[in-house]
């Protein structure tokens, strides 16, 4: 199938468990907690509305806990309206996929337990993500407003800020109908992959205009860094023109993270919930594997804390033979799979 | 592109350096201070401080609220006669500039952020406020009229994670094209500030 690993980024999705924040509850004994499944692609305002009507019951005064001053939070850290919820998991959960999932305890929620299982290893995904809904001190300074506009406002402007590093110029966004436009916010809103694709194909083969670069970010969960940049589709200054990957690319944006162009020596390089291989044609991984804004949002699983760290130079003297091999990109659909929950 | 008016980040280090010494030189009211990323020293970026006062239509105070108030942004900056004025009106409002280099568009981004000062309550300035605070009432309509909900956005200052508005930049390479041969990278920023930083209040 042409379109395998699209399809596999767009069904991406992460179950959540959504705690109510005790000191807005009038219930002593605290209220349920609601479970949903989220679109990595998607983003947390579009399931605000269903989040806000479970939790209404138990609110001590609606008039304050409005849906307008609710935010989410996950270990003292407000999540960001405007990054897609596959982002800001990998990124909060410092999510490293080869370490073995956190799966959730079998006798979930008689309070006062203790935690069934020993602490979890760093990077490990916890399944469900458990959050917290608060109402009361907003973080205005790290928290953008949430207005009825302001998603759909941070996602066109990611858009043109990816059509611009693509071509130099904000051009096929422009010359987009204004239905066209509207298709693009509104078909991610209902989670419609035919409607999205078909307007989204239309910026990336733009009549008379070839994709110069690729806009990426880059961000380090254990610093909170975040890297962007728009990486020339062929690498400069090689004689041919070769085709950019994914690690000369990440070579180029972060080279003291990023030593090797084919090996991963201090960070695993992770998107959509797997390890991408540095081996990766760039502008395919761009094409097939953006998030709808059109970037590619690339987390850093550091590799600091594993044992194996010995074995760098031995993978990077192994891996040396593998550059230039077949289009490894159908290979992320059977990993993209096996982390779809 | 790395060809005015497009940027580097050294040619923006540079054109910030030229910057800063014209301020020295012919606006040294302005109060600015340059700043660099946490993570690197080479990406600089300035932040130019200023107070604003709101004065009431009616002349009441404008603890009114923000309903019946106008903006005085003029504050005669520019008029010598005006640096010791009979009866400053007192600032209510601080607003801190922040010239960032964007690597995506190679252009400079204008973002800023106001907070009200004592005795304001320390509320958010939403985003119809920031037109009435910082935007000329003569270059409102056309503002409004960008995007999905007008020129001016908020996200995050790309050093520091914050909240902050920010000027849409899209169009800033198209603009500054068009000054060809005559934009210099000497002159770049004030030239800059004179075409993009008028429409929130801005200017040297």
């Amino acid at each position: 199938m042409a379109d395998a690993v699209r399809r596999a980024v767009w069904d991406g999705s992460i179950p959540f468990k959504v705690m109510l924040d005790p000191s807005e509850c009038r219930i002593f004994d605290k209220a349920d907690p609601y479970y949903f499944q989220a679109d990595r692609v998607a983003y947390l305002p579009f399931y605000l509305p269903r989040i806000y009507k479970f939790f209404e019951e138990f609110l001590i005064d609606k008039a304050v806990a409005t849906v307008e001053s609710a935010w989410f939070e996950v270990d003292n850290a407000p999540l960001r309206w405007h990054w897609p919820i596959g982002l800001l998991y990998d990124f909060y959960t410092a999510l490293d996929p080869t370490k073995t999932p956190m799966l959730p305890p079998t006798n979930h929620d008689r309070p006062g337990s203790p935690p069934l299982a020993a602490d979890p290893e760093p990077g490990a995904a916890p399944v469900p993500w458990i959050i917290t809904l608060r109402f009361a001190s907003y973080p205005h300074d790290l928290l953008t407003t949430l207005t009825p506009t302001s998603t759909h406002d941070a996602f066109i402007n990611s858009i043109k800020e990816a059509d611009f590093a693509r071509n130099g110029t904000a051009k096929a966004v422009m010359s987009l109908s204004p239905s066209d436009t509207r298709e693009l916010f509104a078909s991610l809103q209902d989670h419609d992959y035919d409607r999205f694709w078909g307007v989204t194909d239309k910026l990336l083969n733009h009549s008379g205009i070839t994709v110069k670069n690729i806009p990426i970010r880059v961000y380090n969960p254990e610093t909170g860094q975040v890297i962007q940049g728009s990486v020339p589709t062929r690498q400069p200054g090689t004689i041919r023109g070769d085709a950019q990957t994914l690690g000369t690319a990440l070579n180029s944006l972060v080279p003291i993270i990023f030593p090797s162009k084919r090996s991963v020596v201090l960070a695993r390089p992770v998107m959509h919930g797997i390890v991408l291989p540095l081996s990766a044609p760039l502008l395919e991984l761009m094409k097939e594997a953006m998030y709808p804004d059109g970037f590619l949002h690339i987390t850093l699983a550091m590799m600091s804390d594993d044992n194996d760290n010995s074995n760098s130079f031995v993978r990077l003297r192994a891996s040396e033979g593998d550059i230039g091999a077949e289009l490894p990109l159908e290979a992320l659909v059977e990993e993209l799979e096996w982390v779809m929950l | 592109m790395s060809s005015l008016p497009f940027l580097t980040k050294q040619t923006f280090a540079s054109a910030i350096e030229h910057l800063t010494r014209h301020i020295d030189a012919y606006s040294p009211h302005l109060s600015y201070e340059v700043k660099h990323s946490t993570f690197d020293e080479e990406d600089v970026y300035l932040e130019i401080t200023r107070m604003i006062s709101l004065t009431a239509v009616d002349g009441s105070k404008a603890t009114e609220g923000y309903d019946h108030v106008d903006v005085d942004i003029e504050d005669d900056e520019d008029d010598p006669e005006a640096l010791i004025p009979s009866s400053p009106p007192p600032s209510t409002h601080k607003v801190v500039y922040s010239i960032v280099f964007s690597p995506i568009y190679s252009v400079p981004i204008l973002h800023f952020t106001i907070n009200p000062l004592p005795p304001l309550p320390p509320t958010p300035v939403s985003l119809a406020d920031v037109y009435e605070l910082l935007v000329p009432a003569s270059r409102r309509e056309e503002l409004r009229g960008l995007g999905i909900q007008g020129g001016i956005s908020q996200g995050e200052h790309p050093h520091t994670g914050k909240v902050s508005w920010f000027v849409h930049p899209c169009r800033t390479g198209d603009v500054l094209g068009e000054f060809g041969g005559e934009l210099k990278l000497e002159g770049y920023l004030g030239l800059w500030i004179g075409v993009f930083g008028g429409v929130v209040g801005l200017s040297l």
